[in-house]
């Protein structure tokens, strides 16, 4: 009996057929592909029962006597294995690796054979490649050897290129600078500093504070060409350097002595103050590195940082200039016009500029006795002088109540504005944003060059008359050191928003710092 | 004899030596006897020559004489009579044949300088070859030193395979088996190996087919089993299992009937031994169905009542400790559930008040200071409070430094105003419509003064009085109007201007009193400059229609007539020591000051130009053609006539009245300056652009200024360079014959996978190469 069920299902198994029993319910027959039904058992999940659809034909009907000894008959189906459920199923599975594999496949051969729907570089605007092209191109490159012809063609490639590849790396500068915009009705000049540092993330509205220092004031200021870090000189004596962002106090000396002028050199590592005989440098610790005799009675400093030098206007009418690299006075003329106290630089071309009580301005460099350019830009004295970043427009303000913008390129005047009482202090911003500081009032003007304004951009009141101002570089930042302090002031698009890392890196390292000091010098 | 015939000729020599000897003593007698008559005899003739018609080796023939020319036949005559010497006849006979005179050899000189062209040419050729390679290099923007550069390309197997030549014995003892084999696939393009194809020839087709079939359904069904094998081999569920299981006890259920029929005695004692086994099964207090126990026990079932009894129990039990289980697990999740609730309510709060970006910023940094005001201010107004306080409390003693962030948050001063700013708007607007009246005729008085402006710059400050008047009249009217008005104004001036006052929660509340018109107390002085304030706010909109004209010629004087004036809308200095006094001093020194400063600096202007410019030269002498002595002057003609005009300097600051610039040549700069171009350029314009863009790292991109500064030659330290060798000359000839080719096969590759486009790309590739090729 046992032989009988076992023999045909291991014979046909070969010919990939399957047979089993299918009993009336209660029996089950031995073979394996009960266990195959059971699995699909149809009762167990509630779908049709088995032999219903599948199997139509019974094959042949098999009787065998019961245990009781009964005589019962079997129907035996007839199976194809590639019908049953599990067979599609897995047939669908292969199917659909199939398709994998051939979309697989083709995605392979579609990737070789895809042509690149934009082929090459990308194309930049003639206008941006025209920005950085410096004069026209050499048209005719024939010179008189063939190799020389060569030469001049190759070079005028790669300058031709270098003009590309600059305009090419503009989509590296994706900060842009803002400014405040009033609604309608509206004006900027009424937002006051607290309703700016309310409506800012909390890292610009912290950019907004004040240091109460009233007993060694008026402070000048200083930020370093990077804006990390801030150098403030009380006139009483107080000298002071500090991380300003962190608010981390570098150093803090009081060196018992009239202070009329901080300037960093050209790192945050040393900084020169103009005291009331002698100009001395220190470190950033606060210990003081030289005593510089030769630059005596400085009211005001400026510090060229390309050419380390370290030029000095006296109340004798003395203008200096001393190599900070190799420590020597490289230059010194006597302007014979009187005290200078008004001194600016032309971040551009270096070239020192002074006002004086006459009412002229007067632009020294280091090469001539006499002044390069002398004019007149007041009837009476001027008060303060300031020169914009591209070296294009120069701000004058006189004792006269006026102030002046004079275009550098003409050396005409552009706009004259009349204004309550001389500013004392002007500076721009990296963005061209003129501030003025008049008594207590520190006002901002947005573009002030290129057309006329009518009224300030933002004001702010302080408690004390002001003594310097300068914008922070790379920073919507305008530091205000007066009688009773420091004042950081938030001016929305005041400060150039993409730094040159290697120019100048605001998130610079020591390590950095080292290595930029070499190059510098190297460079210089 | 041998011995002695070589004695006989030995001696024969000497007796012809002696001869000799005999000679020469006979010609010396002769000599000396002539010499007795006194007369020297010439020493020439001492070297005598036999000049017998005799051919001989050991003398000279004179070649002129014709008859004594050499004749072959007559030196080689003798040889006819002998029959020896056949192959030296021979040649001879060949030689007299053809015969030709052998050219006479050029001069020395000439056959060196002929050599020496020929040397030259060789050498040309020679060097010809490194032409292309030399200039190639001249070219090249760049050289890395050593030029040759080993090739790191990897090799393949195949390629190792294609490359491998068997040379040892067993190597090739191998090689020979492999390539005779029959049984290994020689050829890679055909599929069977020899042996296999024969024994598919041999075959009937019929049976090969069915043996095929018979194979394929081998294979088929192994890999089957084998799949199946794979298959359940990796099943992980436990249901497969437990089927798997399932059947084993049916086999084990079928074979115990079988048993009870056939064999009762085994029967007896499985059930025994399976009583045992339940009983351990027992010991071990296994309680679910799913056991083997238990599934053993169901089988006993159906023979055991008590088995049955206890299978239902053990369910039951489990059952029951299921049950409880259940109610347990529930409880706890209803207790989770209860706490889940709060605990998310509690989570997003804390989110809320935790996150810095979502409560509103309070940014105050106090350093020294206290903050006892702090606790006095309730939740609400902290921030603003403590603003208010720290502007308070300015007059601290603190010495130290003090920071204060300001507070984000609207101002509270604001927002108590909100509502009365209505209310003050309105009686703002109804001022300003006054004023605007007032302003028209003020407008008038301006433009007439604009007319005369130019000269008459004490006028304007008059006028600038007249204005002022105006203006102050226009704000007492305005005050006269009325006063709660007025009142309301200077609240609201106050508001705006003075941010930095010292303020405190009462004074706001004055302050909005105030606005509301209850009480006007405000001190005189303030008044007074707000009124100047107002005076300037209105003067502006009059003096912003002038605008500076452009003039091609900048009169200093002119220069100071066109101001505009700010609105200063909001501000005013209000901390300004002596601001009358100085507005006074102001005005005095534009008073005097102006005119007397543009005069001197006009002056300074001409004297600079003058110095700057050339001096015309007179070259009239005194006397000459004329009368001389003291007192006499040169006519004006004549200085006319002899005087050099200097050319006129055009100045850059020549229409610039306000502005000199510096023209004096600087020394210092001269050695800088290039004076002739320089050798390749042609002309200054194609110099001055070679040099117009910077290449430093300062003005360009990283890449650029690397490919700017690009080195010519490059060496690595450390590699020996070695001097140019043929290989260099046939790599440069060959290179472009082998990279086409290489392409090529590439090409063959990759062209059944390449699309048109890339192929179109190797084509050129291809036509450049030939084009340099056929350079």
């Amino acid at each position: 009996m046992e032989a009988n069920v076992t023999k045909p299902f291991v014979k046909k198994k070969q010919n990939m057929k399957r047979y089993f029993m299918e009993g009336d319910g209660k029996e089950l027959s031995t073979n394996k592909a009960s266990k195959d039904m059971k699995k699909h058992s149809p009762e167990k999940k509630g779908s049709k029962p088995i032999g219903e659809k599948r199997f139509k034909k019974p094959i042949k009907m098999r009787t065998y006597s019961d245990k009781d000894g009964q005589q019962k008959t079997q129907q035996v189906f007839k199976i194809d294995i590639s019908k049953t459920e599990r067979h599609r199923k897995w047939q669908m599975k292969k199917q659909r690796q199939a398709q994998g594999e051939q979309r697989k496949l083709q995605h392979r051969k579609h990737m070789r054979e895809q042509q690149d729907p934009f082929p090459g570089d990308a194309p930049i605007p003639k206008e941006r490649i025209q920005k950085y092209e410096r004069g026209e191109h050499i048209k005719d490159t024939g010179t008189r050897t063939g190799q020389g012809s060569r030469k001049l063609a190759e070079q005028e490639k790669k300058l031709q290129f270098a003009a590309r590849q600059a305009a090419r790396t503009e989509i590296l500068l994706h900060e842009e600078a803002g400014f405040l915009e009033a609604d309608e009705g509206e004006d900027t000049t009424s937002i006051t500093q607290h309703d700016l540092a309310g409506v800012v993330d909390i890292t610009s509205a912290q950019k907004f504070f004040e240091l109460k220092l009233p007993d060694f004031g008026p402070y000048s200021v200083n930020y370093t060409r990077n804006g990390r870090f801030l150098l403030m000189g009380g006139v009483k004596g107080h000298v002071a350097a500090i991380d300003w962002m962190t608010k981390k106090l570098l150093c803090e000396v009081n060196v018992m002595e009239t202070v009329n002028d901080v300037k960093w050199l050209h790192q945050e590592t040393m900084f020169a103050v103009a005291q009331r005989q002698w100009t001395y440098m220190y470190d950033n610790q606060g210990i003081e590195l030289h005593c510089l005799k030769k630059l005596d009675c400085v009211l005001r400093m400026e510090f060229l940082p390309f050419h380390f030098l370290l030029a000095s206007a006296n109340s004798k009418g003395y203008l200096s200039y001393i190599d900070v690299s190799i420590g020597e006075k490289v230059a010194g003329y006597s302007t014979q016009m009187g005290r200078l106290d008004v001194m600016c630089q032309n971040p551009s071309n270096a070239i020192v500029t002074l006002g004086h009580s006459g009412g002229t301005v007067t632009m020294w460099c280091p090469k001539l006795k006499e002044p390069v350019v002398k004019m007149l830009c007041h009837q009476s004295g001027v008060r303060s002088v300031a020169i914009e970043q591209a070296g294009q427009y120069m701000a004058t303000s006189g004792i006269d109540r006026t102030l002046k913008i004079w275009d550098l390129r003409t050396y005409k005047m552009l706009h004259s504005y009349k204004v309550p009482m001389g500013a004392g202090q002007m500076a721009f911003s990296q963005q061209g944003l003129l501030a003025t500081g008049m008594g207590n009032i520190v006002q901002v003007y947005k573009d002030s060059c290129r057309q006329e304004v009518k009224a300030p951009y933002l004001t702010h009141n302080l408690t004390s008359s002001v003594r310097s101002l300068q914008f922070c570089p790379y920073e919507d930042v305008l530091g205000v050191g007066h009688s009773t302090g420091f004042s950081s002031l938030i001016i929305p698009g005041a400060g150039e928003a993409n730094f040159d890392a290697l120019e100048s890196n605001p998130y610079q390292t020591k390590q950095q710092r080292k290595e930029a000091e070499v190059k510098m010098l190297l460079e210089k | 004899m041998a011995l002695e015939s070589d004695q006989w000729e030995s001696l024969a020599a000497e007796s012809d030596e002696e001869d000799l000897a005999d000679d020469r003593k006979h010609n010396q007698l002769l000599d000396a006897i002539s010499a007795l008559d006194g007369k020297k005899k010439n020493s020439l003739s001492q070297r005598t020559v036999i000049n017998s018609g005799k051919i001989s080796e050991f003398q000279f023939s004179s070649v002129a004489d014709a008859v004594t020319k050499v004749k072959l036949h007559e030196l080689v005559g003798s040889l006819k009579e002998t029959t020896e010497h056949g192959t030296l006849k021979q040649q001879l006979s060949v030689i007299q044949k053809h015969k030709q005179t052998v050219s006479t050899p050029l001069p020395k000189h000439e056959k060196a300088k002929i050599c020496r062209t020929t040397a030259y040419e060789a050498t040309t050729h020679d060097l010809s070859k490194w032409e292309p390679t030399v200039k190639e290099n001249r070219k090249a923007e760049q050289l890395q030193f050593p030029l040759h550069k080993q090739d790191f390309s990897v090799v393949t197997t195949d390629q190792l395979v294609q490359r491998f030549q068997p040379r040892t014995p067993l190597e090739m003892a191998v090689a020979a088996l492999l390539h005779g084999s029959e049984n290994v696939v020689q050829d890679n393009s055909k599929e069977l190996t020899l042996a296999e194809q024969r024994a598919l020839a041999a075959m009937d087709i019929q049976k090969a087919k069915e043996r095929r079939m018979e194979l394929m359904k081998h294979r088929a069904l192994l890999s089957y089993k084998e799949l199946k094998a794979k298959r359940q081999k990796k099943i992980k569920s436990k249901r497969f299992h437990r089927i798997l299981k399932k059947e084993k006890l049916k086999d084990e259920k079928r074979l115990l009937e079988t048993l009870q029929k056939e064999d009762p005695e085994s029967f007896l004692e499985k059930i025994t031994q399976w009583e045992k086994d339940r009983v351990q099964e027992r010991m071990s207090l296994r309680h679910r169905g799913g056991t083997k126990f238990a599934k053993r026990q169901m089988i006993y079932a159906k023979f055991d009542e008590k088995a049955r009894q206890e299978v239902q129990d053990m369910l039951q039990k489990s059952r029951e400790i299921t049950q409880k289980l259940a109610a347990t697990e529930s409880s706890d999740e209803e207790s989770d559930s209860g706490d889940l609730e709060p605990q998310q309510a509690g989570g997003s709060a804390f989110v809320d008040s935790r996150n810095p970006w979502m409560s509103r910023p309070n940014v105050l940094i106090k350093l020294k200071q206290g903050i006892g005001h702090l606790e006095e201010n309730n939740a609400e107004n902290v921030g603003h409070s403590l603003i208010v306080d720290d502007v308070m409390d300015n007059k601290n003693d603190d010495k130290g430094m003090s920071i204060i962030g300001g507070n984000t948050s609207t101002d509270l001063q604001h927002q108590k105003n909100d509502d009365s700013d209505d209310d003050s708007d309105n009686a703002i607007d109804g001022i300003f419509d006054k004023l605007k009246e007032s302003k028209e005729p003020e407008t008038e008085v301006k433009t007439n003064r604009k007319q005369i402006r130019l000269k008459q710059v004490r006028k304007r400050k008059k006028s600038h009085k007249s204005d002022e008047k105006l203006a102050a009249e226009a704000v007492v009217k305005t005050s006269e109007s009325g006063k709660s008005e007025e009142g309301m104004v200077d609240s609201d001036d106050s508001l705006c201007e003075e941010p930095s006052k010292k303020r405190s929660l009462e004074d706001m509340d004055a302050l909005i009193n105030e606005a509301l018109g209850q009480s006007t107390n405000e001190p005189a002085p303030k008044k007074k400059q707000r009124k100047r304030h107002k005076k300037k706010h209105f003067q502006s909109g009059n003096h912003q229609q002038s605008k500076p004209k452009a003039d091609t010629n900048i009169d200093p004087k002119k220069l100071f007539t066109v101001d505009v004036n700010l609105r200063q809308s909001s501000s005013k200095p209000d901390v300004v020591v002596n601001e009358e006094d100085d507005d006074q001093l102001v005005n005095i020194a534009e008073a005097f000051a102006s005119d007397d400063v543009i005069e001197e600096f006009a002056a300074e202007k001409s004297d600079a130009v003058r110095s700057g410019q050339p001096q015309d030269i007179c070259l009239a002498l005194p006397g000459w053609g004329d009368w001389g002595g003291a007192g006499l002057s040169i006519s004006k003609r004549k200085k006319k006539q002899f005087t050099i005009k200097a050319p006129v300097v055009q100045r850059k600051d020549q229409f610039l009245g306000h502005v000199i610039i510096n023209e004096k040549k600087n020394d210092a700069l001269k050695k800088h300056q290039v004076e002739t171009i320089p050798f390749p350029y042609c002309n200054t314009d194609q110099f001055e652009k070679s040099i117009r863009a910077p290449i430093g790292r300062t003005w360009n991109p990283a890449g650029v200024f690397k490919q700017l500064v690009k080195p010519k030659v490059v060496t690595h330290l450390g590699k020996i360079i070695t001097p140019m060798d043929q290989s260099a000359i046939s790599k440069h000839e060959t290179g472009d014959a082998d990279g086409k080719t290489e392409s090529e096969e590439t090409e063959s590759k990759q062209s059944n996978r390449k699309t048109g486009k890339s192929r179109m790309k190797t084509n050129k590739k291809h036509k450049g190469q030939g084009k340099y090729s056929n350079k």
